[in-house]
Parts: C-alpha cells; sequence; structure tokens
C-alpha cells in the first residue's frame, strides 16, 4: 500500500480514541419531534380553510416535489412551527422526507 | 435485561401506536452513537447538533418504513450516513456562494495538537478535498472503519461501485500526500 495511505490509517486510528462529544440534548430532539406532529395538525388545519390545499393535493399524490416544498415553506412561516424550531430547519426537514421516499 | 434491538422494536412499534415519547428511548440509547457518526460529517458544534437532530426527525418520520429485516441500529446509521452525505452534497452545491473566508462550518482547529482531536481535524481537512461520494466512502472505511462489503449494504450500492470510488479516492489520496500543506501537516501530527 502507498506510504501516505498508511499515514492516513495511523491517523485514524489516533482519530478513533478522540473522547465522546458532549452529551446530547434529548429534549431538544424530542421538542424538533413534537414540532413534526404540530406540523401534522397544521395540515388538517390548513386543508379546513383551503390555504394549503393544493399543495397538499400533490403531496397525497406522491407528486412534484415542487408542492412540497411550497408546503414546508408555509408550515415553516407558520408562528406554531417556529415555536419549536427553524423556518429553514422545518422546511429542511421536509424536504428530508420527500428525498427519503 | 431485554437486549437493545428488542428494546428498539418495542419504542418503534409503541411510537407507531401513538406513543410519541417512546421515541425517546431510541434517542437515548443511539444518542451518542449517532453524534460521534455525525462528527465525521462536520465539526462544528452548532451545525453537529443540528445534524443530529436531522437524523432523529428522519428517522421517525420515516420509522413506519422500518421493515425490521435487520437490527434497528443499522436502520438508524444508514439514515444518519445519507443524512450527513447529504450534508456535504448541499455544502458542494452551496460552495459558489459561500463567500471564501466563511469557512468556520467545517473548518478544523488549526490549534489542535498532537493527539486524537488534532488527528480527527486533521483527517477531516484532508478528506474533504474530496468529492462528498469519494469523501463518504473514505470515511466510512477510515473513520467507521466499515470493510466494502458492510458500505456498499450502507450505502446501497454494489461492491463494484464501492471499489471503484475507493479506488478514486485513495489515488487522489496519494497524490495529494506529496504535496504540501498535507506532507507535512501529517508528518508533524505522527512525528
Amino acid at each position: 500500500m502507498d506510504a501516505f495511505l498508511k499515514k492516513i490509517e495511523r491517523l485514524a486510528a489516533m482519530a478513533s480514541t478522540e473522547p465522546a462529544p458532549a452529551a446530547l440534548d434529548v429534549d431538544g430532539v424530542m421538542a424538533k419531534i413534537r414540532g413534526i406532529d404540530i406540523a401534522g395538525g397544521l395540515e388538517a388545519d390548513a386543508e379546513d380553510d383551503g390555504v394549503l390545499s393544493l399543495p397538499l393535493r400533490f403531496w397525497a399524490g406522491g407528486a412534484a416535489a415542487a408542492a412540497v416544498v411550497a408546503l414546508a415553506v408555509s408550515l415553516a412561516a407558520s408562528a406554531a412551527w417556529t415555536e419549536l424550531t427553524s423556518p429553514m430547519a422545518a422546511a429542511e426537514s421536509l424536504f428530508n422526507v420527500l428525498e427519503a421516499l | 435485561m431485554l437486549d437493545t434491538d428488542k428494546q428498539d422494536r418495542d419504542d418503534v412499534a409503541g411510537t407507531l401506536a401513538g406513543d410519541r415519547e417512546a421515541f425517546s428511548g431510541i434517542i437515548t440509547r443511539h444518542g451518542e452513537a449517532v453524534q460521534k457518526q455525525m462528527r465525521n460529517f462536520t465539526r462544528d458544534p452548532v451545525r453537529l447538533e443540528e445534524l443530529v437532530q436531522d437524523v432523529f426527525v428522519e428517522a421517525y418520520t420515516c420509522l413506519a418504513k422500518f421493515r425490521g429485516d435487520s437490527p434497528f441500529s443499522h436502520w438508524l446509521y444508514r439514515i444518519a450516513t445519507f443524512t450527513g452525505r447529504q450534508f456535504w452534497k448541499k455544502r458542494e452545491r452551496d460552495k459558489n456562494s459561500v463567500p471564501l473566508h466563511d469557512n468556520t462550518e467545517e473548518a478544523g482547529e488549526e490549534t489542535a495538537g498532537r493527539d486524537a482531536k488534532g488527528a480527527a481535524e486533521l483527517l477531516f481537512d484532508l478528506l474533504r478535498t474530496l468529492p462528498p461520494d469519494d469523501r463518504t466512502v473514505m470515511t466510512l472505511m477510515y473513520l467507521e472503519n466499515l470493510d466494502q462489503a458492510e458500505i456498499a449494504r450502507r450505502m446501497g450500492w454494489t461492491r463494484v461501485m464501492v471499489a471503484v470510488r475507493l479506488h478514486r479516492a485513495k489515488q487522489r489520496l496519494k497524490k495529494l500526500g506529496g504535496q504540501e500543506p498535507w506532507k507535512g501537516r501529517v508528518e508533524w501530527m505522527l512525528s
């Protein structure tokens, strides 16, 4: 094997002994999870008043990334959502869902 | 005592049945491992926290897709890898719009010593010279100690694809090994 790659292996061995990062904020993650459920509630409310009905119809049909992004942005802009998470994070999270489908 | 995977499956079932708080058991059991894994994708503490959150949010929203064919942890760590890779790809796409001086997101600390942290940061800096897919495959191999078959399973790639990406990434690294500042930094770290 190339000498430099062997050195990289030695670096990786050194790096593997790095102390664990700071403890994870479980409550912080759960707050985001609760935020998703609140967003679910918003979808139902939005359908009632028709504000988001078009993007939601696209979502139900499993189509159109643009429509889902529009939905994400709409949800992110709502006060109830932003109490729990940032608009960008909300939009990205929903976009992640789309990409995972 | 219940084994971890049994506990995971119980919590998945509980969450899907409407007990949202059951998901906190999954976060508690796997949080440290996910955090350690995501530190291979960013060295910035704020970004790290966001990425870890993204992994669990992604897992939560896709929980119904967990088929249970393999341990829950495999499924979760796969999501973590994809989340990290997606983060790198986004960074790559945004590269042209990020001011040159705004390098704080991924930069290691130049003051890092000749220790585990310094080695991890140097390795991180070195690997980020590679394109996202090559960087992912090298990170999985060098920092997560996965073999080619495990990398293929984790990424959903064929073994051949993994081998090709590894070969290409190693060729790039070998070339870098003869150049400064990498040559000097690596020598210093290992001296």
